[in-house]
C-alpha cells in the first residue's frame, strides 16, 4: 500500500546557506504514529515544515496523498486546498498560529474558510470547545492566554477542519507537567480517532505513549536510526550520539556516582550502586 | 457503486461552494521578498567565511585599507590612474574568492546601470565640449534654446568619453571596494571595527543591537507568515488579507516594544548604567600592517602612472 506521506532524499538549507536537513527519507502510512527525535537544531522543525508543505526542499522529492508536493501545486491547484485541510500543523511557538481576536473565532477560522454554513460552523466550534474544555476561554484573546492554554487553542483550531494528518512540533515543550499531560491525552484522543500523527520531540518519556515508530535525527541533520520506541530508547549509543541523553556525574557522601541522564521535566529517580561507583579520595 | 474517497468528496464540496485555492498573493510575496532582502543585506556570511585574502585579515585593517583606497580613488584624475585602482580592487576581489556574480548581485550591477545612465549625458560635446566623434544631431547652423546655444553638430566627443569613463571608473572602483569589504566582513565585525575610528560606542552598540533584533523580528515574521499559510485553506477576499496584515503589524509592534523592555531590563541587570564600555581591541598583526602598506604603496604608485 502506498505511503500517505513519502520523502525521498530530501535536503533543505536556509537562505543564508545554513544546512537544515540532509538526504532524509521517510515514509508514513495511513494511521501511523511516528515520533521524530533529535536534539535542538537537528532539523525536526524543518522536517515538519517540509511535511506540511510550508517550505519546499531544494533536493529530493516529497509526495503526499499520491501527488508530488510543490509550491505551484499547493498555491494554484485545487489539490492545495485539500492538502491544507487534510494536514494540520501545530507549531512549537503557537503564537504564530493564533491571529484571531477571540478563542471562539480562532476555532471558527478553518470551518469558515471551507464555506461551512453558519449553523455547521457553530456546531463544530461548540463541539471542539467542549472536547478541549475551552468553554470558559471562548471570548478571551488568544495572545492573553497562558502557554498551555495557547497550545490547546491552537490544537483545537487545527482539529476543527478534521485533518487526516497531524504534524506536531514539540507539543509539550515549555509546558508544566499537568499541561503537558493534558496535551498528550488530547494527542492520544486524536490518534484513537484514526489520525496519522507525526510528532517531533526531545521529550523521551512521552515517546512510547504517542508513537509506534521512532525516527532519530542526528546533529549532522541526517537520519541516525529508525525503529520501535522500545528498540530506540534502549539503544543508549544512538541516544547519546543524537545528544538526547548525556552522562551525568554527582557526588554522594564518599563516592562519585555516574549515570546516563535525560531531562524530560519530571522528577528523576535512578539507582545507586556504591561498590561500582568511584570513591572520593 | 464505489464509495467516493475523501479527496473526491472534498473536491465535490469545494466545487459546490465555489472554493478557490489560496494563491501566493501579494502578502506572501512581499513578506518573502522582505525576508530575503534583509537576509541577503544583513546576514550574508557565506562569503565572509571563505579563506580569502581579506577574510584572513583583521576587520580594522580591511576597513582602513578600504577607506584609504576610496580616498585615493577620489583623488585620481587620469584614466591610467583610475584603471590601476580598478585593477587593484579586482585583484583583491579575486584573492578574496568573491565571485563576479556575488558582487554584481550585492549592488555593483545597480551601481553600473545607474552610473552609466548618469554618465551618458557627459559623453556629448554639449556637456563636455570637444569635436564630435559620433554625430547624433546635425543642423545647418547653431541654434538657441532659451539661454543656451546648441552647436550645429551634437554628438559623442572624445572629451565626453573621457569624462564619462573617469566618472564610471571612479564610481565603480569605490563601490566595488566597499562591497568587497561588506562581503568579506560579518556585520558585527564591521561595527566593532568602526570603534577604531572613534565613533561613539553607544551609536555602534545601538546599531549592532538593531541588526541583531531585526534578525529576531524577521524570524518571527516568517513564523507568523508560515502560521497563516498553514491555516489558509482557501482564497480569502483581499480586504481580509489586508486586515490580517494590519493585525500582524500591530502584534509585531507590541512584541518589539516588549522585547525592547526585556532587553533594557536585562542590560540593567548586568550592570549597564548608560555608558557603553567596550573591551580594548588586540593589536594589528604583521599581515594586517603588510596589507595596509601594500594598499598604500599601490594606490600612491598608481598616481604616478
Amino acid at each position: 500500500m502506498q505511503p500517505l506521506l513519502e520523502m525521498d532524499q530530501v535536503s533543505y538549507a536556509y537562505a543564508e546557506g545554513i544546512p537544515a536537513l540532509s538526504g532524509v527519507s521517510l515514509a508514513v502510512a495511513e494511521g501511523e504514529r511516528v515520533a521524530i527525535l533529535g536534539a535542538n537544531g537537528c532539523g525536526k522543525t524543518t522536517l515538519l515544515k517540509l511535511l506540511g508543505g510550508l517550505v519546499f526542499a531544494q533536493q529530493g522529492t516529497y509526495r503526499a496523498f499520491g501527488r508530488e508536493i510543490t509550491d505551484p501545486l499547493l498555491s494554484r491547484d485545487p489539490f492545495g486546498m485539500f492538502f491544507r485541510k487534510e494536514i494540520g500543523v501545530l507549531f512549537q511557538h503557537v503564537d504564530a498560529q493564533l491571529f484571531n481576536p477571540t478563542v471562539e473565532e480562532e476555532i471558527a477560522f478553518g470551518p469558515l474558510q471551507l464555506g461551512d454554513p453558519p449553523e455547521e460552523v457553530r456546531r463544530k466550534v461548540l463541539e471542539t470547545m467542549e472536547l478541549f474544555s475551552l468553554g470558559p476561554l471562548a471570548g478571551r484573546a488568544p495572545f492573553a492566554l497562558s502557554g498551555g492554554e495557547k497550545k490547546k487553542v491552537a490544537l483545537a483550531a487545527v482539529l476543527a477542519t478534521d485533518p487526516r494528518v497531524l504534524l506536531l512540533d514539540e507539543p509539550t515543550a515549555g509546558l508544566d507537567p499537568r499541561s503537558s499531560r493534558i496535551l498528550v491525552d488530547l494527542i492520544l484522543e486524536a490518534q484513537a480517532r484514526g489520525r496519522t500523527v507525526v510528532t517531533s520531540t526531545n521529550d523521551l518519556h512521552v515517546v512510547p505513549e504517542i508513537a509506534g515508530r521512532v525516527l532519530v535525527i542526528g546533529e549532522d541533520r541526517r537520519v541516525l536510526a529508525s525503529g520501535t520506541p522500545e528498540a530506540i530508547l534502549q539503544d543508549r549509543e544512538v541516544l547519546r550520539a543524537a545528544n538526547l541523553i548525556h552522562r551525568h556525574r554527582h557526588a554522594h557522601q564518599d563516592y562519585w556516582h555516574e549515570h546516563e541522564h535525560e531531562h524530560p521535566g519530571v522528577f528523576h529517580v535512578h539507582p545507586h550502586d556504591p561498590p561500582s561507583d568511584e570513591r572520593i579520595a | 457503486m464505489p464509495i467516493p474517497s475523501r479527496e473526491q468528496e472534498f473536491f465535490e464540496m469545494a466545487r459546490a461552494r465555489r472554493l478557490r485555492p489560496a494563491r501566493n498573493g501579494f502578502v506572501d510575496k512581499s513578506l518573502r521578498q522582505l525576508a530575503a532582502f534583509f537576509s541577503d543585506a544583513l546576514l550574508r556570511e557565506e562569503t565572509a567565511r571563505r579563506s580569502g585574502l581579506l577574510q584572513r585579515l583583521d576587520p580594522r585593517a580591511r576597513l582602513l585599507g578600504t577607506l584609504f583606497f576610496v580616498l585615493s580613488v577620489s583623488l585620481a584624475r587620469s584614466i591610467p590612474d583610475l584603471a590601476a585602482h580598478a585593477a587593484l580592487v579586482a585583484a583583491v576581489l579575486w584573492l578574496s574568492h568573491v565571485r563576479l556574480r556575488e558582487i554584481l548581485g550585492a549592488g555593483l550591477l545597480i551601481a553600473l546601470v545607474f552610473s552609466t545612465l548618469m554618465a551618458l549625458p557627459a559623453t556629448l560635446n554639449l556637456v563636455s565640449g570637444g569635436k564630435p566623434l559620433l554625430p547624433l544631431l546635425v543642423r545647418d547652423a547653431a541654434w538657441r534654446l532659451g539661454p543656451y546655444t546648441i552647436p550645429p553638430i551634437v554628438g559623442i566627443s572624445r572629451e565626453g568619453l573621457l569624462t564619462a569613463a573617469t566618472f564610471l571608473l571612479r564610481t565603480l572602483a569605490s563601490v566595488a571596494a566597499v562591497l568587497c569589504l561588506a562581503l568579506s566582513t560579518p556585520w558585527m565585525d564591521l561595527l566593532r571595527a568602526l570603534r577604531f575610528l572613534r565613533l561613539p560606542p553607544l551609536v555602534l552598540q545601538t546599531l549592532g543591537m538593531t541588526v541583531r533584533y531585526l534578525h529576531v523580528l524577521l524570524r518571527q515574521s516568517e513564523e507568523i507568515h508560515l502560521g497563516k499559510k498553514s491555516r489558509a485553506l482557501t482564497r480569502r477576499p483581499l480586504i481580509a488579507d489586508h486586515m490580517w496584515v494590519g493585525s500582524r503589524m500591530a502584534y509585531a509592534w507590541e512584541k518589539s516594544l516588549r522585547l525592547m523592555e526585556d532587553v533594557g531590563e536585562a542590560m540593567t541587570a548586568r550592570g549597564f548604567t548608560g555608558e557603553m564600555r567596550a573591551a580594548p581591541g588586540s593589536r594589528l598583526r604583521a599581515a594586517d600592517w603588510g596589507f595596509l602598506a601594500a594598499v598604500a604603496g599601490l594606490c600612491l604608485g598608481a598616481h604616478f602612472i
